[in-house]
């Protein structure tokens, strides 16, 4: 593809809209040519600044002065809307093999009534709802196909996928329905593939970013301030043993202001702790703000399952998932669970020290291309479940139990 | 545990109401369930049209407008889209045509003259939460005020049209076929026309903005 065909192409490679050999034929041609990654580069960067321009709000008498225009107006005799029996079927339908597919590890059942309703109801709006793509209602190996896109709630540009299924590689896939939840990182679509050491945390985790950035739809907002959304939430990671919320991904070294920025501005509080992490014995998974964690990440994270232990994060070592050894925490009970973070924060500490020594000019990998001369930054963005005093910490209560205590 | 989020009261029985059923009771002429769909889509709408306006003024004018246009059409919201995707329609075709007609002039921007109602996606009372409590310094809160100020004038110096999917698309995060049903084109000329927009932009924005940070 001549550069011109390609630079074409950038604005649905960021929107992920392309199609994965047209998505490849971007990326290998990119990898080639400077000019054009550059050109990538700033289109991406156009495109986060306009996400991150603050939202504004109506003024306050707007409601009033439209209501009181409305006083005789009348408008037409509206027919029984008979689309929206089925359309609530629908909805409850998708919602039960959302279920489904959410607790095909062992889960406590009677979370699922009490968060059904309300989040079918919310599907019902279509506004959210949740949809996974591919697979069929607990087929076996829905899980590679779990794969979520949250929409619309984000101050950025980007497309964030949550994906905790090992075997996607994190092959990012476009999914057009806009029945989607859609969080969006600040930085281009290559980057934002977020592999979680299970589905459902990277899932929740989504909401739980969207909820505490307050990039709901307004109705939405509402909802999450009622309690459904997170005590969803809550009731899954607990059900998962897994005692924090977190969102994983990498960025590029250059990226990584834009993201604080973008944190910043959503009131996620998140900050670099570094130390205080690999210090912590049981570092995130009590009460307190959204914590961010930086570390170097390997270019291609495409490839997950080559990542070394020393690469890979939290929650993604241990356990004994056969198929993918690099992730194999995905479904490994609590204490292996629990005990790897450890290990991960320490040598993520290790090798960060590293990194920064040498920052920003030697990339941890062997600098055999010229993308390695920016090195990525392994992200990981902690949402430690509130058991904390801190006012801003996430709005969910005591779910960090006995897991922790490990 | 929704402290943090208990900015506003929430009214149970409004929630439990979706849109659609809001819409199907304002069609039969409920004014307090137009009201409450109100509610729900006027930050988002008011949002969308200073975008497209460039002035907090005119922007309220016309989700005003765009308001009574949807209540008094309420009986031809079809459902096969959402109510904001049809209430979206109806905005940005009143913006459009506010501007043929000239009733609306194109204004300076400026963030100063949104009144201080940007919300940051916080409570307003609070300020941009995340900048005081944690956040960047002073002068990097100056830098990215700048920045944005940047950004809203590049934004306003684009054509309309561009104006508008970009807002759709980066703004308020639609997906291609949501914005080929509000700005009622093809989704495939949606792809091409918000590249082109973007592309524009970047332009626009590439000497002002300098290099990429870091």
């Amino acid at each position: 593809m001549n550069c011109e065909k390609v630079i074409g192409q950038f604005s649905a490679y960021l929107d992920g809209q392309l199609t994965a050999a047209e998505r490849e034929a971007v990326r290998s041609h990119v990898a080639d040519c400077a000019r054009c990654r550059d050109e990538l580069e700033a289109l991406s960067r156009t495109v986060y600044a306009v996400a991150d321009l603050p939202r504004l709000r109506a003024p306050s008498d707007l409601r009033e002065q439209v209501m009181a225009k409305l006083d005789g107006v009348t408008p037409a005799q509206a027919r029984p809307p008979r689309w929206r029996m089925y359309w609530s079927a629908a909805a409850a339908v998708a919602f039960a093999i959302v279920i489904i597919l959410l607790t095909r590890s062992p889960a406590p059942r009677r979370a699922e009534p009490e968060a059904a309703a309300p989040a079918g109801k919310n599907a019902s709006t279509g506004q959210i709802a949740m949809a996974e793509r591919g697979g069929s209602a607990g087929s076996k190996g829905a899980d590679e196909k779990f794969l979520r896109k949250v929409s619309n709630v984000v101050p950025t540009g980007g497309t964030t996928y949550a994906t905790g299924a090992p075997q996607l590689q994190f092959t990012p896939v476009a999914t057009m329905s806009s029945k989607q939840i859609v969080v969006s990182a600040p930085v281009s679509s290559e980057q934002i593939v977020l592999p979680s050491a299970n589905p459902r945390a990277a899932y929740f985790s989504a909401i739980a970013v969207a909820v505490k950035g307050g990039w709901l739809p307004a109705d939405l907002q509402k909802r999450a301030a009622d309690g459904t959304l997170l005590k969803f939430a809550e009731a899954e990671q607990r059900a998962h043993q897994d005692q924090a919320l977190q969102l994983a991904f990498s960025v590029k070294q250059s990226q990584v202001p834009l993201l604080k920025n973008a944190l910043a501005v959503a009131g996620l509080q998140a900050a670099e702790e570094k130390d205080r992490l690999a210090g912590e014995a049981q570092p995130r998974f009590k009460g307190g703000p959204a914590r961010l964690a930086l570390a170097p990440a390997r270019r291609d994270m495409d490839s997950i399952s080559n990542v070394t232990p020393a690469e890979s994060r939290f929650g993604l070592e241990g356990g004994g998932a056969a198929a993918n050894p690099a992730i194999a925490g995905a479904n490994a009970p609590a204490p292996a669970a629990m005990k790897a973070p450890e290990d991960a924060a320490a040598r993520q500490s290790a090798a960060q020290k590293k990194t920064e020594a040498a920052e920003p000019t030697t990339p941890q990998q062997t600098p055999e291309t010229e993308e390695a001369k920016e090195p990525l930054v392994q992200v990981t963005l902690l949402f430690p479940l509130a058991e904390s005093p801190a006012p801003a910490a996430m709005p969910a209560a005591g779910a960090a139990t006995s897991a922790t205590a490990e | 545990m929704s402290e943090a989020l208990a900015g506003q009261p929430v009214n149970e029985a409004a929630l439990k109401r979706t849109d659609a059923e809001l819409a199907t009771a304002s069609g039969a002429g409920d004014p307090a369930a137009f009201g409450e769909l109100v509610l729900r889509h006027q930050d988002r709408a008011f949002n969308l049209a200073f975008r497209l306006t460039g002035s907090p003024e005119d922007a309220a004018d016309a989700v005003q407008e765009a308001f009574l246009k949807a209540y008094r059409g309420m009986p031809s919201f079809r459902r096969q889209s959402s109510f904001y995707t049809w209430l979206f329609r109806i905005l940005v075709n009143e913006v459009r045509s506010r501007r043929r007609s000239g009733a609306a002039r194109v204004s300076s921007f400026s963030l100063d003259a949104a009144g201080g109602r940007s919300a940051e996606r916080g409570d307003p009372a609070e300020g941009p939460a995340g900048l005081q409590s944690n956040g960047p310094d002073p002068s990097e809160q100056a830098s990215l005020a700048e920045r944005r100020q940047i950004v809203e004038e590049a934004l306003q110096s684009l054509e309309f049209e561009q104006r508008a999917i970009i807002a759709l698309r980066d703004i308020e995060g639609r997906d291609y076929a949501e914005i080929a049903e509000v700005l009622g084109c093809p989704q495939g000329t949606v792809k091409s026309r918000l590249h082109r927009a973007r592309m524009a932009l970047k332009d626009a924005l590439a000497p002002k903005l300098g290099p990429a940070p870091q």
